[in-house]
């Protein structure tokens, strides 16, 4: 957003004016060009946003259509992507629907006399149709203007060339598209740009430039005119997050945009909309009261049922599932299933204020083991006088002195499952949507129906669970597109299930969730696994408790079900599987690694790296290379995409566990496919992990 | 096997009117994983219809007296209980304590909202939503129930948008103000006020005390945190 220097230097505006005002902040801007990151207007600037912050804009003129998504990765470097359409530039006088990547680095901060430099390249890996690379220096002048000028490369280097700086710039091999087109990269004719943007005040941006871009294609395609290189806009703020644009393009032209810039760690409403936890109850002194800190109720049988019934009921009030419970005389422990707060500190908080209030005085030691999927993960081990003396303390008092260790390592004398625990049933119905985007036909489609979900969990970790859909209304069925695979059809004929599958079995699978020895988890899932594939699908995980690494390995034998997704398959069977590495590199970043056979048969590896924030929300990206080459996988040479998660709880500011999860993939085709098995290991266990729990742990009392 | 079945069949009956009238809208059932989108969905819509659709306007709610609140909580609650204003929130409601740690005291509405104080100030709530979720003021408390004019530190600590606590150190100068002196649900107090000025380097805010000669903090407007604004405290019943 708005720098808070420009805000606060306001004042000094008038009397710095003609001055050159210095700064050593980043420069930031909340005025995106019509490319999505910040921008002049069809001009890159040198500026960025804060990190973090997600963008989405919509740019439409005559000479096409961008909707882009934003993403500041870090501090300096920023990602976009983009679907957009080109009207008329076939020779048949069809639109070219293409999408594309660009990313902006920014080398240089402002300072005193030098401007910020930022380099970029746009449309890096995509068809290339606005494929560009630009250098750009931008200054601020006085506080609400600000300056731009640059140099530009390919696309950006089509209007007033000064000659080619570094050689000439070899011919587009589009081929089928989706490579970076490294050996252009800054080749050819370069040509220089500038403009200027003046904050008029602080909801309304001016902005002018001089464009490099000649719109070839455009031009000669005859859907646009380009009769001048000068290019005027506003950029009106409508509230925090909301703007709009408007344009004079090209002195023949008017552009219109509207943009939403988001940022994940300002949810929109307050968090903690929940009710209150318990107090902590503290024990009588044993000098006042000895009587009370006697330990010969050990030999009442009625008094660990009693206090179990009473923990359990405390629990489930708090949306908390105790599977079991182990009572002795000075320890006390219980197994855990958090299935209300995303974060599951405050899940072992409220539990551990539970049991001030429920345990006799001679308990001292509180061991509260999280479980997932029935399996448990993790423990917190916790002295009871602590949580009694730390409750209105920071929270990181506690943490120091809260012990993490593996859920089944030592000894777990006398756990009693509790009663009704198991067997478990609980089943919905819902509404659902299915949405295809990206279809040049018809760049959204959706159906609409319901949805009825079953699970029964016969014990910890044994789960029957299953999905059948039916379609109320939609166009799904409309697509008239087949998949022009030249290879086995693994995946991209999901047209056929759309237009067959109604109603549908999504899913019916019998789980089996195990530990079989400290820091390792076993999963083994056999029945129909997803929309197009059944089988048995195993999978080990190996991952201590404290650790950032996590190893796992998964194979599956599968058969592509039938169009109609119901119980018959088709005649292809498959074994596929991965070696996995997982890591947690810090501030956020988790990387991935996948190795091994895809559905088609296909060898490769899929590097995937995920932004992730404390509350859940998760912006990432993922590549797909296998032995299958480009000619057979067709467009795009290679399976790639962007993925985004928001935590419910951040739009409603109650808390649940539910996170709405989706994956932008430009192409949806058969090389370097991987099974979409539900319930995978590692996102599992995670969240019970120390890394994960430390970070939220500022929820503990909460 | 059976047990499943009939497990399966007592939920469905006692969906079935939600199956029968309200498929077409929100979810039905008892997995709430899968619920709660289109109860969210289902929220979302009714909120803009509400503001679409005129005619429906609640009336403005007639303000309370904080009298015949405090009657009716002291007849129907034995314990301690305060009466609080949020004034942000314009929410004024009795609190009852449930809850005694040391010389913190948890007060809560009949929603289950909680108010700690700590020697009559103000320390946590819970359940408001951009909580304050603990502070110090040991050094303030002190200085105010001896009535004692002074310079002390603070600390106040909220989560941030991603629920990571962030502490907001406070520098605070506290005041003799005019002497006071009030009835309320049946009690005369003599207090004298103070007022504490503190300010970090974003926030600038002041609290103020009306302390007995005990040292009891009869009444009270104390800031909880920038997003809650100031709450007034009225001692009920000690």
């Amino acid at each position: 957003m708005r720098g808070q220097k420009i805000a606060g230097l306001g004042m000094a505006s008038i009397a710095a004016f003609g001055a050159i005002v210095a700064y050593a902040d980043p420069l930031l801007s909340d005025n995106p060009g019509t490319f999505g990151l910040p921008g002049l207007i069809d001009m890159p600037t040198a500026e960025s946003v804060p990190e973090g912050m997600i963008g989405a804009t919509v740019f439409r003129f005559s000479g096409g259509l961008r909707v882009t998504a934003t993403f500041q990765v870090t501090d300096r470097l920023q990602g976009a992507f983009r679907y957009s359409r080109v009207p008329g530039v076939f020779t048949n006088g069809s639109a070219l629907y293409d999408r594309s990547f660009d990313v902006q680095y920014r080398v240089l901060d402002e300072r005193r006399l030098r401007p910020a430099i930022a380099i970029g390249l746009r449309d890096f890996i995509g068809t290339g149709v606005y494929s560009g690379e630009y250098v750009v220096a931008t200054k601020t002048i006085t506080p609400r203007l600000r300056a731009t000028a640059g140099l530009g490369w390919g696309r950006l280097g089509t209007n007033g060339d000064i000659g080619s700086p570094f050689g000439s710039r070899p011919a587009l091999n589009i081929g089928e598209g989706g490579k970076a087109n490294t050996d252009q990269w800054f080749r050819g004719p370069a040509a220089p740009f500038l403009g200027f943007a003046w904050d008029f005040n602080d909801k309304l941006t001016l902005k002018a430039e001089y464009s490099s871009d000649a719109y070839p294609r455009e031009t000669a395609a005859g859907t646009f005119s380009r009769d001048s290189s000068v290019n005027l806009g506003f950029d009106y703020h409508i509230n925090k997050s909301a703007s709009v644009s408007g344009y004079y393009l090209y002195g023949s032209e008017v552009g219109l945009q509207f943009n939403l810039a988001i940022d994940p760690r300002k949810p929109p409403v307050p968090s903690g909309l929940e009710t209150a936890p318990l107090p902590v109850r503290p024990r009588p002194s044993p000098v006042s009261d000895p009587a009370a800190w006697a330990t010969d109720w050990t030999a009442d049988p009625e008094v660990h049922p009693g206090v179990q019934t009473a923990v359990a009921k405390a629990m489930e009030k708090d949306g908390m599932v105790l599977e079991s419970m182990a009572l002795s005389a000075t320890r006390a422990e219980v197994r855990l299933r958090n299935q209300k707060y995303l974060a599951q500190p405050q899940a072992i908080g409220r539990t551990a204020r539970i049991l001030t209030r429920a345990l006799p005085p001679s308990v001292e030691t509180l061991v509260i083991t999280s479980t997932a999927e029935g399996m448990p993960t993790s423990s917190v081990t916790l002295n009871r006088r602590d949580v009694e003396q730390l409750e209105s303390e920071e929270s990181l008092a506690l943490l120091r002195k809260a012990e993490f260790s593996d859920g089944i390592a030592g000894a777990h004398p006398g756990l009693v499952p509790t009663e009704g625990a198991y067997p478990r049933f609980v089943w919905s119905l819902a509404p659902y949507g299915e949405a295809s985007v990206f279809d040049p036909d018809d760049p959204f489609r959706a159906d609409f129906g319901v949805e009825l979900a079953g699970r029964y969990e016969f014990a910890p970790g044994l789960i029957f669970s299953g999905t059948v859909r039916k379609k109320i209304v939609g166009n799904l069925d409309d697509s008239t597109r087949v998949s022009d695979s030249t290879v086995y059809h693994v995946r991209s004929d999901l047209v056929e299930y759309q237009k067959q599958g109604d109603p549908g079995i999504h899913d019916l699978t019998l789980a089996w969730y195990t530990r079989p020895a400290p820091n390792l988890y076993g999963r083994v899932t056999v029945g129909l696994l997803e929309r197009m594939y059944g089988g048995v699908s195993g999978e080990i995980l190996w991952k201590p408790v404290d650790s950032r690494l996590a190893l796992g390995v998964e194979v599956n034998h599968v058969k592509q079900r039938d169009f109609d997704t119901l119980f018959t398959f088709r005649d292809y069977e498959t074994t596929t599987g991965h070696v996995s590495a997982y890591y947690d590199f810090g501030k956020g970043f988790m990387g991935q690694v996948d190795v091994g056979r895809y559905l088609l048969g296909d060898w490769g590896a899929t590097f995937t790296l995920d932004r992730e924030f404390a509350n859940g929300w998760k912006v990432g990206a993922y590549a797909t290379f296998t032995d299958l080459s480009e000619a057979d996988f067709g467009e795009g040479s290679f399976d790639k995409g962007v993925r985004l998660t928001i935590p419910v709880s951040w739009t409603t500011g109650k808390p649940s566990t539910n996170k709405v999860s989706t994956v932008i993939k430009p192409l949806n085709r058969d090389g370097g496919a991987r099974l979409d098995v539900d319930g995978r290991l590692y996102d599992t266990v995670r969240s019970t992990h120390q890394g994960d729990m430390q970070i939220q742990w500022g929820r503990f009392w909460r | 096997m059976t047990f499943r079945l009939r497990l399966a069949g007592l939920g469905l009956k006692a969906h079935l009117p939600c199956i029968l009238l309200g498929l077409a809208l929100a979810g039905c059932g008892t997995d709430t994983s899968k619920t709660e989108g289109t109860s969210i969905a289902v929220g979302v819509v009714k909120g803009l219809a509400a503001k679409v659709l005129p005619g429906k306007s609640r009336a403005p709610a007639a303000t309370p007296d904080p009298e015949k609140l405090a009657a009716s909580a002291k007849a129907s609650f034995a314990g301690p209980i305060i009466l609080a204003q949020i004034e942000k929130a314009g929410l004024l409601t009795v609190l009852g304590e449930y809850g005694r740690n040391d010389a913190n005291r948890t007060y809560s509405t009949p929603n289950e909202q909680t108010l700690v104080l700590r020697d009559g100030l103000l320390i946590a709530t819970r359940g408001l939503g951009n909580d304050l979720m603990s502070s110090e003021s040991a050094a303030a408390a002190g200085l105010i129930t001896h009535r004692q004019p002074g310079s002390v530190s603070r600390v106040y600590r909220y989560l941030d948008g991603e629920g990571i606590e962030r502490p907001l150190p406070m520098r605070c100068t506290l005041t003799l103000g005019p002497a006071k002196s009030f009835d309320f649900s049946g009690s005369h107090y003599e207090t004298v006020q103070i007022d504490e000025a503190c300010r970090s380097d974003s926030v600038k805010v002041t609290n103020n005390y009306w302390v007995t000669a005990g040292g009891t903090i009869a009444l009270s407007r104390q800031w909880i945190g920038p997003a809650l604004g100031h709450v007034t405290i009225q001692l009920v019943r000690p």
